[in-house]
């Protein structure tokens, strides 16, 4: 035990087999609707930024919808997600540029990332990339039926039915789509949870075809 | 792609780029696809109640990204998120104490009877182990059971630790060194040796 200074005490017996089965305890899979809820909260109440590090020190009040009090009442808890979604759902409006756009309910909502890598693997700081570079698209993978990559809205240069797809790999909880830039043009990765129709030729066309829900990355411009 | 250590170092740059961009929701999604089953697991490990766990879950995004564009990369984004979620987790432990302060056991979860994930290769007799050690982890006290979570599931020094928890790195030695026993002893009690 420490002392009075608080110095350290010699390291506990190891126990490398027990603590080698802690280290490999795997991850429970989160309820569904949770990102959506998430979102909702954000998208009816704007965050307060606060000057600080990424210490992870807890508020005791919070400017989140449902942050209101360190105590994660439940029942408290519920009835403000309960009204979030309500209001989300009642309010949804066209997205906002730069913002991942999602459709249709809130709950099982698929979520993407883009981004561009340059020839030397590091990101790309601007959402422009240029010809030779590659587009890292992300997305969860949990229901997720198809990842693609569109260019200007309207030709699909990858799709990702499976990890096995060329250009497609599982990462973790997620499924990755990459392309490597031969052509300039507007870029957008799109994921859907269920499956839809080949490409149609354009996505307005892709997206409004169908009641699947979907959702659509900020787009990089290739110059 | 190379090892997990190269995807994992890729994805954080996919999300600090994103961030760069302006991308904030962006990020946060992204950080939500990587990290969200890790931050729900530390959560329910702690908190023990699938509801409670999930509150938990998106209260500690919430607060990563009010504070993700002030973000200093002094630790990797999981490192970041899981502290987050576990101050959260120990806030809700804290919060039940009180409501069930008559209690004598108001600390000890039952992680065995939550759904647990598949593991398709995972043998009868591993994953016997592994809902032991889930029961055994959740007859300990919250505290403690935090800080053996971040000892070695997150390999993190008892001085990052007790920067993270506000505690002196002394008294979360001390605790793991405690729990170490008393988990051993629980497993021989069931039956099961790791």
């Amino acid at each position: 035990m420490s002392g009075p200074t608080g110095e350290l005490d010699p390291e506990p017996e190891p126990d490398p087999a027990l603590e080698r089965e802690i280290h490999e305890l795997p991850d429970f899979e989160a309820p569904p609707g949770w990102q959506a809820a998430v979102n909702a909260a954000l998208d009816n109440k704007p965050a307060r930024r606060t000057p600080d590090r990424d210490r992870p020190v807890v508020p005791k009040t919070s400017a989140g919808v449902l942050a209101a009090k360190p105590v994660i009442g439940i029942a408290a808890g519920a009835a403000a997600l309960a009204a979030a979604m309500v209001i989300y759902l009642a309010t949804r409006r066209p997205p906002l540029e730069g913002v991942t756009a999602v459709k249709g309910p809130p709950r099982k909502v698929p979520t993407v990332a883009l981004i561009a890598l340059d020839g030397t693997g590091q990101a790309r700081s601007a959402a422009a990339a240029v010809i030779g570079d590659r587009l890292v698209a992300r997305a969860g993978s949990s229901g997720v039926a198809e990842l693609r990559i569109y260019r200007d809205d309207r030709d699909v240069v990858l799709r990702c039915r499976a990890a096995t797809d060329p250009g497609c790999r599982a990462d973790g909880k997620s499924i990755v789509g990459e392309h490597e830039v031969s052509a300039p043009g507007t870029y957008r990765a799109v994921v859907f949870v269920v499956r839809v129709p080949e490409p149609s030729g354009s996505l307005s066309v892709d997206l409004a075809g169908h009641d699947e829900r979907f959702s659509v990355s900020t787009p990089i411009v290739v110059e | 792609m190379g090892s997990d250590r190269e995807a994992g170092d890729l994805a954080e740059a996919e999300v600090l780029a994103l961030l760069r961009n302006g991308d904030s929701r962006g990020a946060l999604t992204a950080l939500m696809t990587m990290h969200g089953q890790a931050v729900y697991s530390r959560c329910l490990r702690i908190v023990g109640e699938v509801g409670t766990a999930q509150d938990v879950l998106q209260h500690t995004f919430l607060d990563a990204f009010r504070d993700l564009e002030t973000f200093e990369q002094r630790s990797s984004f999981r490192t970041w998120l899981l502290g987050i979620a576990t101050h959260r987790s120990l806030d809700a432990v804290r919060a039940r104490r009180r409501r069930n302060a008559h209690l004598v056991d108001a600390d000890q979860v039952q992680i065995e009877d939550l759904a647990s994930p598949a593991i398709v290769s995972e043998t009868a007799e591993r994953a016997q182990r592994r809902r032991a050690l889930e029961a055994c982890l959740g007859k300990l006290d919250a505290n403690i059971r935090a800080a053996v979570l971040m000892r070695f599931q997150e390999e993190l020094t008892f001085e990052v630790m007790a920067e993270r928890l506000g505690e002196k790195a002394g008294t979360l030695q001390a605790r793991v060194a405690r729990a170490m026993p008393a988990l051993r002893k629980c497993l021989d009690g069931k039956g099961v040796a790791p």
